[in-house]
């Protein structure tokens, strides 16, 4: 029953008034978002504003945003869900009126997020994931967090009853028991936390969404720079420019990378992560509290990634890919199911968590102590795939300066050109040692990346498509190049003898036509 | 149904490169080629436009003519070659489609990750009587298995035949 008073199974639930409030702040938000940028771009904006005169602009924003609130009140009235039986039904739509139906059986991931500015109102955001989808196909912006929470123990009930074996997962002899199975995986502590925020990539969104404002800050400081002229640092920095541009690099990197530990912390503070029955679930955020439920069953690969200031410190962190993958170009961040502030241990642990039968596979394969690397690749691809990478390199960078030459370009895109010639064997044999792979009873692992790693884990079965692909130059020394399409994304393994790959390929087929093995069972990581 | 994870005899499994593979349609390289020399138009365009606009002496305009004329001469009899090669075969379990003339490559689908199937054709393939089988899966576009140069009436059958199997299949994705 949720505290105030209304409970999942008490005919059509509605969201709370606070969630007109936030339909109507992310409509305005999604708006400014969306047509801003074409507004204001390139002077449009100011010549719009001169053109109808700033009173007519402000009538018509005032129409505008009374318009907004009126269509957010009528959506927020329409707005209605239920539980029936195992459907979460879902009818919604202003002009266009929608209903949605999604079996409890086709959820892949529950995410409950409650920024800091519903936590006054004790509201939260529930969103549901399933297979085909990539974006959230159920978006409850304001429910209660107790409806929330009844909401997602009836879905996984739904899921554990007469149903649960619809999705094919094979868990029928999993021990009975209700939510209070609870599993507890991993926490993540301060140290691990700074170290992931050192270690990953955000660093690196940080610039990329940082870039944009330079030149506007460069022209701001230019305008109104009278003052900073004087400034006897400044004059210093005139004098010594060959000390103040890797100094003034090395401030812009140091912020950058504060900002990324900020981010971390902010994102993964008090991470947990549990297993319930058939569910992994993870709680964290400083600001914003997030859950997130991923169902084991829905499991398709797990991604251990080492950037490569992580594989410095010993840090990476795991990524659960599901069905559908990530959105192509889009910010998918938010949905992906991620377990930070890893170290190798941890990662090999977590990853035979999710795959239980891993470590008994490993031991089964080579009987050594190597068998607690799980992952960890044991086979290199053939030698003569750094040399196709270094053909290609050498004659991509050639062609370009070619093009240079005949267009007549500037010379410093030749220097670019000589530069790329210059460091085309480098990189592929970063390339080449990079790639690696191992086979572990059922679970196919494959390694690759230049400077940092990203070491993808699936089983078999989990294959949805199979292509052996083989140039001229491969079919010569014998050797083929296999794509392994999963539902979350494709897998290659590049540059194995032929027979190798037509061995992974017909037991990939034989495992997925012949069902012979059950689907993902979580076990016991206590 | 209780855990299990016996060892699998690799000499047991079925094995990709015994699938019997039966060639497209005798008419698929006729229409490949000419759908190859319409796309290079965008390209014979593009060098016209270059010719014309980079005032290129006259001397060199031939050669220009020449090598993109040859290209495209080029293209299509790869074209032609390559949708020779082009072959499918069915299995009990999966579908096989085999592609590529300097680049050779076999995807094979099992029926059991089908999703869907579509049948389609372009105003070219209909005017030589082809069409082109799409089968969907949940891996998205790049798992997605597109068998072209098909006969309609042997594309209906294949279609009609995959619908069967994926029906009777249990729900195992």
């Amino acid at each position: 029953m949720a505290a105030d008073g209304r409970n999942i199974d008490s005919g059509w639930l509605r969201l709370s008034p606070i969630g007109l409030v936030i339909l109507f702040v992310r409509g305005g938000g999604r708006f400014l978002r969306e047509n801003v940028p074409l507004l204001l771009g390139a002077g449009a904006g100011a010549a719009f504003v001169e053109q109808i005169g700033p009173r007519e602009l402000a009538l018509a924003a005032a129409a505008g945003i009374l318009l907004a609130m009126l269509v957010t009140l009528v959506y927020h009235r329409r707005f209605r869900f239920r539980l029936e039986g195992d459907v979460l039904v879902v009818q919604k739509g202003v002009v266009e009126r929608k209903e949605l139906r999604i079996s409890a059986g086709r959820v892949q991931q529950i995410i409950v997020e409650q920024p800091l500015y519903m936590r006054p109102f004790g509201v939260v955001r529930f969103s549901l994931d399933t297979p085909g989808g990539v974006v959230a196909e159920v978006d409850l912006p304001g429910i209660s967090r107790h409806l929330a929470e009844d909401l997602r123990v009836s879905l996984n009930a739904a899921r554990g009853g007469p149903g649960a074996g619809r999705d094919g997962d094979g868990t029928g002899d999993m021990p009975a028991g209700g939510e209070g199975d609870v599993v507890p995986l991993y926490a993540i502590g301060p140290v691990a936390l700074t170290l992931h925020g050192l270690a990953s990539n955000h660093a690196y969104v940080a610039a990329v969404v940082a870039a944009p404002f330079l030149q506007p800050l460069e022209r701001l400081l230019l305008r109104n720079g009278h003052g900073l002229a004087e400034q006897r640092w400044l004059e210093t920095a005139r004098d010594w420019p060959w000390l103040m541009i890797p100094a003034s690099m090395l401030v812009l990197v140091v912020l950058l990378v504060l900002l990324s530990v900020v981010f971390a912390w902010l994102r993964y503070y008090g991470y947990r992560l549990q297993r319930e029955r058939r569910r992994f679930i993870q709680r964290s955020g400083l600001l914003t509290w997030r859950e997130q439920a991923l169902a084991s069953s829905k499991l398709q690969a797990v991604e251990w990634v080492e950037p490569v200031v992580g594989r410095l410190l010993g840090r990476g962190y795991l990524v659960c890919r599901q069905y559908g993958g990530h959105a192509p170009g889009g910010d998918d961040s938010g949905h992906r199911f991620v377990v930070p502030g890893l170290d190798r241990s941890g990662g090999d642990r977590l990853s035979q968590c999710f795959w239980p039968d891993l470590t008994s596979a490993s031991a089964h394969e080579s009987g050594s102590e190597q068998d607690n690397a799980v992952l960890l690749a044991d086979r290199r691809v053939s030698r003569l795939y750094r040399r196709a990478m270094l053909v290609r390199l050498e004659v991509a960078a050639g062609l370009a300066m070619l093009l240079v030459l005949v267009a007549g370009g500037p010379a410093w895109l030749l220097v670019v050109g000589g530069v790329a010639l210059f460091l085309a064997p480098p990189i592929a044999h970063l390339r080449w040692r990079a790639l690696g792979w191992k086979r572990s009873g059922r679970y196919l692992l494959v390694c690759r990346g230049l400077l940092g790693r990203r070491t993808s884990l699936f089983p078999l079965e989990n294959v949805q498509a199979v292509t052996l692909r083989e140039s001229w130059f491969q079919r010569r020394h014998g050797l083929s190049t296999l794509h392994l399409q999963l539902a979350s994304g494709p897998v290659s393994l590049p540059w194995i003898e032929r027979a190798t790959a037509l061995e992974i390929a017909d037991e990939a087929l034989f495992r997925v036509e012949s069902n012979a093995v059950p689907r993902n069972v979580p076990g016991n990581c206590s | 149904m209780p855990f299990a994870n016996g060892p699998v005899d690799p000499q047991s499994l079925p094995a990709v490169r015994a699938i019997p593979l039966a060639p497209v349609s005798p008419r698929f390289p006729a229409c490949r080629s000419l759908s190859r020399m319409l796309g290079m138009l965008p390209v014979i365009f593009l060098a016209w436009l270059f010719v014309s606009m980079t005032g290129l002496p006259a001397g060199l305009r031939p050669l220009v003519a020449g090598v993109v004329g040859a290209g495209g001469v080029v293209f299509a009899v790869l074209g032609w070659f390559e949708a020779r090669r082009r072959a499918y075969g069915l299995r009990e379990q999966d579908l096989a489609y085999r592609s590529g003339l300097l680049v050779h490559r076999t995807t094979i689908l099992p029926f059991q990750r089908i999703q869907h199937v579509e049948i389609a054709s372009n105003p070219l393939e209909r005017a030589f009587g082809l069409v082109r089988i799409i089968c969907y899966t949940a891996g998205g576009a790049a798992a997605d298995l597109v068998v072209q140069g098909l006969e309609r009436e042997a594309g209906e059958r294949l279609r009609e035949y995959l619908l069967a199997r994926v029906r009777t299949l249990p729900d195992g994705r």
